[in-house]
């Protein structure tokens, strides 16, 4: 049953929706939950009771109760109309980690929503209070298993607020994506250099010890060569130049990263950037369909790493 | 925690007295066991336990009430689940069940009371448990009380249009789908079907109400007041007993003539079969069959407050024709009993003739000798007629009928005792009779060949006062036990009779809401017929509608909060320079964003840097100056974008 009722209510929904994604009363469906039928057989057991006894305030009751259901089933379907979904940027993850799309979910209208819950199809729901007027941020997670791109695909929303009696929901699509990169490589054995100049460099990176003067910041430089102590006393970033790493290059190839599958290769080369980046290497990346000059900085480790995600998936 | 535990109390509490203490105390135990379970980690009892609890309860309750099902052991048995719920809080779904559990429990509530006030609490008690299932409905543990409760108060208030639709349409039966064991061990104040000595001054005692009349057009005199219930036929000595009855067809009424008298009682359950009647019904209500006592006798035991109409003249011949097996119960009389009394008749019998002579000479002896009304007569011996006509020659009601029947068997006359009320208040306020069992009464009748049964109330001979105006003024001195109904005070009369004429109002329309009534109201919105059909769809109809109603009127609310009108200008002038290609942006505050329009547009700078200034000024200074307002709604009208070409 649940899984007809999702076919019928996803229908429509083939491609991602452009934003915002407003939820009206097309696509918000509504259905009793098993408590809402538990408690319809309570009520139809005080009604024949009422019926039995003639009793003129159990009929009352037995009817305001009714219509107290059938106000909650409203109050339902309220509590989700007119929501607008939003999709934030997305962080990139290394494949095993949870990745996070968070959802801004606002609500223009004059009631709260209230215990609202998101879910990706098999993951944990999410659950979250909208107060009359205002976004609030829902961190959907998703567990990733390979690299590449994750989309959560469509995502259902839905809420048994206010009596738990009914189920309302309704589907969204949103176009929303997080870069899986592979999962570093534990205890990789360093790269066997091929890098121009130094023959027996290790990663011991060098170009850390000779100190060699600042110059301005520039976007992409790493965070941890940023002279800190300088910086503070002006209002500009000044960045430390070191002499060894400072013509220093690496490259990271495919071909040296020798180990068994193209995946296997794929992580060592991922930990090799990670590595060359937190020790201040400039480092650059050639695979068979793609080539990186070589740089440094978190931008740079981004490009890399997505370049590494996306290997072989481009098509 | 604490307030499920709370409204379980508020659910139970009006049980409490009904069931025994042992119940109670079981409850409130396990209700401080629960909550300690939760607040102090306290262990849950193990399954096995519980279910010992459960047998021991429930045999505690067939040891009192002798049975499992009917009304009473039901309600117990609930009350006992519900409390040992408690003890099995371990999932969400538990407690779910539990107020479900406290819903059925609240209706229970009304098949014992539906007073106003009952009904009024037990809203209260509704609306705590819905907003209980809001706190459940919510995640997270967070206990924001006030809010559930004002949701689920908005909630009911929401309902309560459809509830009275469903209330006035959904089809009423007139009998019960089936009998449950009957309750015996409740004791109800009114008649019964027997009179010994003492019974009726008893009832006099008590302020409860008996039935409430109101007529259809005029109200006749007190002295008419007699209100017909069970009579009674068969004398021990001691006892009177309805014993014989048969009942008439309905082509075997009266002659009536005179004024006639139209009338609806709402008669308190008495739990009995007899309805009351303005003396001698000339018209019998549906459900009901006549006795040839001339009483009106329901087809199901009254249970629930029930009405009715008929209707009475004010002279009437019933029962002219006598029959063999009438006579002879008319005449009935233990034998060897009150010898005195049987000499004196026979002397009476020597000097007159006829039987209404008779009659006249006994109420002539009432009323000449030191006989005296009151409600605690002194105790009579085995000859009770003998030692009330001669000897204490006080007494109530009761002693003057049944002597004054007695007397008359003696003599070859038939006759009987009626019982019933006589008299009642009047409320102006509401229209309408209120008869309380103080007014409860026993009179006489006797058969005269050729003009039937005649009515002879041998207590309005000793003290005329009883008729014409009430036991109060009967009696020579307030009785200790009147209470408040006979209170001196006017304020606290008039208060006393607005309280009762909002309680009338509340049985005529709410509580005697029948299958009649219905039909009666649906005629007058043209159903006439109301078959199945069309009452099924006049509710489907209106159910919808009303729905539909709600729903927008939840969906209003939905709408965007209304801005206040320095925001709605803005929101036009926006508008308006949306409409030549520059919309506003999300990200874009009014100075941003003029600063873009200006930048493009040299010719609207003047008029677009003035009204986002004023909008600034307007929004975010602390003291505005006042006329700054109309200026901007000036400027604002006055703006008028074209696109460049």
């Amino acid at each position: 049953m649940t899984s007809l009722a999702e076919k019928l209510s996803t229908r429509g929904l083939r491609v991602p929706e452009q934003e915002p994604i407003i939820l009206d009363r097309k696509r918000i469906y509504i259905i009793p939950t098993w408590y809402g039928v538990l408690f319809s057989m309570t009520l139809f057991i005080m009604l024949i009771g009422s019926i039995n006894f003639n009793n003129s305030l159990s009929f009352a009751l037995t009817f305001l109760m009714v219509s107290v259901t059938l106000v909650s089933m409203l109050h339902a379907h309220r509590n989700l109309s007119k929501i607008h979904i939003r999709c934030a940027t997305t962080k990139s993850v290394f494949s095993g980690q949870h990745a996070i799309f968070p959802m801004l979910i606002s609500n223009p209208g004059g009631t709260d929503k209230q215990t609202i819950s998101l879910v990706i199809k098999n993951e944990i729901p999410v659950d979250i209070d909208v107060p009359a007027g205002s976004t609030v941020t829902a961190q959907l997670s998703m567990k990733t298993m390979v690299r590449g791109i994750v989309q959560p695909g469509k995502i259902k929303i839905f809420t048994e607020f206010p009596l738990g009696l009914f189920h309302a929901w309704s589907w969204f699509y949103p176009d929303i994506k997080c870069i899986v990169y592979p999962a570093p490589e534990k205890d990789a054995p360093p790269p066997d250099f091929q890098s121009d100049g130094d023959n027996n460099a290790g990663l011991t990176a060098k170009g850390q010890d000779d100190f060699s003067g600042l110059r301005n910041y520039q976007p992409g430089d790493s965070i941890k060569s940023i002279a800190w102590k300088q910086s503070a006393r002006g209002d500009t970033l000044y960045t430390k130049q070191f002499s060894g790493g400072g013509g220093r290059t690496l490259w990271l190839e495919w071909d040296i990263a020798e180990a068994g599958s193209n995946e296997q290769r794929l992580s060592r080369i991922c930990r090799w950037v990670l590595d060359c980046e937190a020790s201040g290497i400039k480092y650059g990346l050639r695979l068979p369909d793609n080539k990186i000059l070589p740089g440094s900085g978190r931008k740079h480790q981004h490009i890399c790493l997505t370049a590494l995600a996306l290997f072989g998936r481009e098509s | 925690m604490l307030w499920i535990l709370a409204c379980q109390a508020m659910v139970i509490a009006p049980h409490l007295l009904r069931i025994p203490v042992w119940l109670s105390i079981m409850s409130a135990g396990v209700g401080i066991w629960g909550y300690k379970a939760v607040s102090a980690k306290w262990k849950y009892p193990r399954r096995i336990i519980l279910l010992l609890m459960v047998i021991i309860a429930s045999t505690g309750i067939f040891i009192n009430y002798g049975t499992l099902i009917g009304r009473n052991a039901g309600v117990a048995l609930l009350i006992t689940m519900l409390s040992l719920k408690i003890l099995e809080f371990k999932t969400h779904k538990d407690v779910i069940l539990f107020v479900y559990l406290g819903y059925f429990l609240v209706v229970t509530n009304f098949l014992f009371s539906q007073t106003m006030l009952i009904a009024i609490y037990m809203l209260a008690v509704s609306i705590g448990l819905t907003s209980t299932l809001i706190m459940l409905s919510r995640h997270g543990s967070e206990l924001n009380l006030g809010k559930n409760v004002k949701q689920a108060v908005m909630m009911t208030l929401q309902a309560i249009p459809l509830m009275l639709v469903m209330f006035v349409l959904f089809p009423r039966l007139p009998s019960p789908l089936w009998f449950l064991p009957e309750d015996n061990s409740r004791a109800v104040t009114g008649l019964s079907d027997t009179m010994k000595p003492g019974a009726i001054s008893e009832l006099s005692r008590s302020d409860a109400v008996a039935f409430r009349v109101s007529f259809s057009d005029a109200i006749p005199p007190a002295s008419q007041l007699y209100w017909r219930g069970p009579v009674l036929w068969q004398y021990d000595g001691k006892t009177w007993h309805t014993s014989y009855q048969k009942f008439l067809k309905r082509n075997m009424q009266g002659k009536y003539s005179g004024k006639k008298y139209t009338y609806t009682i709402t008669l308190e359950p008495h739990q009995q079969y007899w309805l009351f009647a303005l003396d001698t019904p000339s018209s019998i209500p549906p459900d009901s069959y006549i006795n040839n006592g001339y009483s009106l006798i329901s087809r199901n035991r009254i249970r629930n407050l029930y009405q009715y109409t008929s209707s009475s003249y004010t002279r009437y011949i019933i029962g002219d024709k006598l029959s063999l097996a009438e006579k002879k119960s008319a005449l009935q009389l233990p034998e060897n009993l009150n010898p005195k009394t049987g000499k004196w008749a026979r002397e009476i019998n020597r000097r007159f003739a006829t039987a209404e002579e008779k009659a006249k000479y006994i109420l002539g002896y009432f009323r000449e000798k030191p006989f005296s009304y009151t409600l605690s007569p002194p105790l009579l011996g085995q000859n009770a007629v003998d030692d009330f006509l001669f000897n204490t020659r006080s007494g109530f009601c009761e002693h003057y009928a049944s002597s004054f029947v007695y007397l008359m068997r003696l003599m070859n006359v038939p006759a009987r005792i009626v019982l019933g009320y006589q008299g009642g208040e009047y409320n102006n306020l509401g229209k309408y009779m209120i008869v309380r069992q103080s007014d409860a009464h026993a009179w006489a009748e006797i058969w005269v060949r050729g003009k039937g049964w005649i009515r002879i109330d041998p207590t309005g001979a000793v003290s005329p006062d009883r008729v014409e105006k009430s036991i109060e003024a009967a009696l020579p001195f307030r009785v200790s036990s009147g209470g408040l109904m006979r209170s001196d005070n006017p304020v606290l009369r008039t208060l006393i009779l607005y309280w009762d004429s909002a309680n009338y109002k509340w049985h005529n329309w709410v509580l005697g809401y029948d299958s009649a009534k219905q039909s009666s109201l649906l005629e007058k919105f043209g159903i006439n017929s109301a078959s199945w059909e069309d009452i099924a769809i006049s509710i489907m109809v209106s159910l919808g509608s009303m729905l539909l109603l709600i729903a927008l009127w939840v969906n209003m609310s939905n709408r965007r909060p209304r801005k206040d009108p320095t925001c709605r200008l803005y929101l036009k002038f926006c508008q308006k320079l949306g409409r030549i290609g520059f919309r506003q942006m999300a990200h874009e505050g009014p100075i941003d964003y003029a600063t873009r329009v200006t930048g493009k547009r040299l010719d609207l700078k003047d008029e677009v840097d003035l009204i986002t200034h004023i909008y600034i000024k307007l929004r975010y200074s602390r003291n505005p100056p006042t006329n700054l307002f109309s200026q901007y709604k000036k400027c604002i009208r006055k703006f008028h974008p074209r696109k460049n070409k």
